[in-house]
């Protein structure tokens, strides 16, 4: 992902406190939280190699949130399947993620009693 | 239809103790606060340009006896004309030349100029009372000086020893919040 958050080397080792972190700038990992705000205060653009537009910022925002699900999606699958002896027992855990209705439940459970 | 613009309060409930926890006082020239609008709070603060910690800017932490702070912020209406009557009163120990060093810079900022405070209150919000530059833009004079304070020994053994710090300022508003966590403000801590 091109890095549309550069600092300028001059301020890389500046301090902006903000998200709780006081870190100087070149360390932070949440530079489009600081450029959202130089949106509005001008102060804090003179950070940035190019300040990003907001379209950009949410662009950003909107591929970490994807890149995030699709990491968490892969990890629960490699676990499953880690953990899979049965064919089809993926698809049974997945499932079993949604909390099931009372009722469903409830017939479930009769139904096994019936067994 | 309404002529002025009201909202209602039903804050979510948590854990509210009173009290101030910790308390840092700064040169209102020095720091510059981060507000998306005039009534959102502070989201992040810098040194203004020029500034630095190692020069003399910065929060410096103000060590008081344990849950012997206290700000208000007392509301009058005179007419149209709203004023809040912000105190903030610390108590510290220790009456002797460091105090008294600390006691004569803070009493000639305060004939001079004006001081800032940052106030992280035991419920965890963290307020600021002085600030002078938002967003880049000098605001309003907010000024705050030591005013009321007194220094002594006091008599008994259990008696006080060390000054009962007193700042007062008039503004048009209550204080602010800064949400940017107190660990900014301690990375911008001076000495």
């Amino acid at each position: 992902m091109e890095n549309i958050f550069e600092i300028k080397p001059e301020f890389k080792t500046a301090v902006v406190g903000f998200n709780n972190s006081g870190l100087p700038l070149g360390k932070r990992s949440d530079l489009h939280l600081l450029a959202e705000m130089a949106q509005y205060s001008p102060g804090l653009r003179k950070y940035f190699v190019a300040v990003p537009t907001m379209e950009q910022i949410n662009d950003y925002k909107a591929a970490r949130f994807m890149a995030a699900i699709a990491n968490t999606t892969v990890e629960n699958n490699t676990e499953k399947t880690n953990n899979s002896t049965l064919p089809g027992e993926k698809v049974t855990q997945t499932m079993a993620l949604v909390p099931m209705p009372k009722a469903v439940r409830g017939f479930k459970a009769k139904k096994n009693k019936n067994i | 239809m309404l002529s002025v613009s009201i909202t209602g309060y039903a804050p979510p409930c948590s854990n509210n103790s009173g009290g101030i926890s910790r308390a840092w006082v700064f040169d209102p020239a020095d720091m510059d606060f981060t507000q998306a609008t005039e009534t959102d709070p502070y989201t992040a603060v810098a040194l203004v340009a020029g500034a630095t910690v190692v020069g003399g800017s910065g929060f410096k932490p103000i060590k008081f006896d344990y849950l012997e702070a206290e700000h208000k912020a007392v509301q009058s209406l005179k007419g149209s004309s709203n004023k809040w009557a912000h105190t903030l009163a610390l108590q510290v120990p220790q009456h002797g030349q460091k105090l008294s060093e600390f006691l004569l810079k803070q009493s000639i900022a305060s004939s001079c100029g004006s001081l800032g405070f940052v106030i992280e209150q035991n419920n965890g919000k963290v307020i600021v009372i002085g600030e002078s530059v938002v967003n880049a833009s000098t605001i309003p004079v907010f000024r705050i000086v030591m005013d009321g304070t007194e220094d002594g020994s006091g008599k008994a053994f259990d008696d006080v020893n060390g000054a009962k710090l007193m700042y007062k300022g008039d503004y048009s508003r209550p204080a602010w919040e800064y949400t940017g966590g107190i660990d900014a403000i301690i990375a911008l801590q001076g000495v």
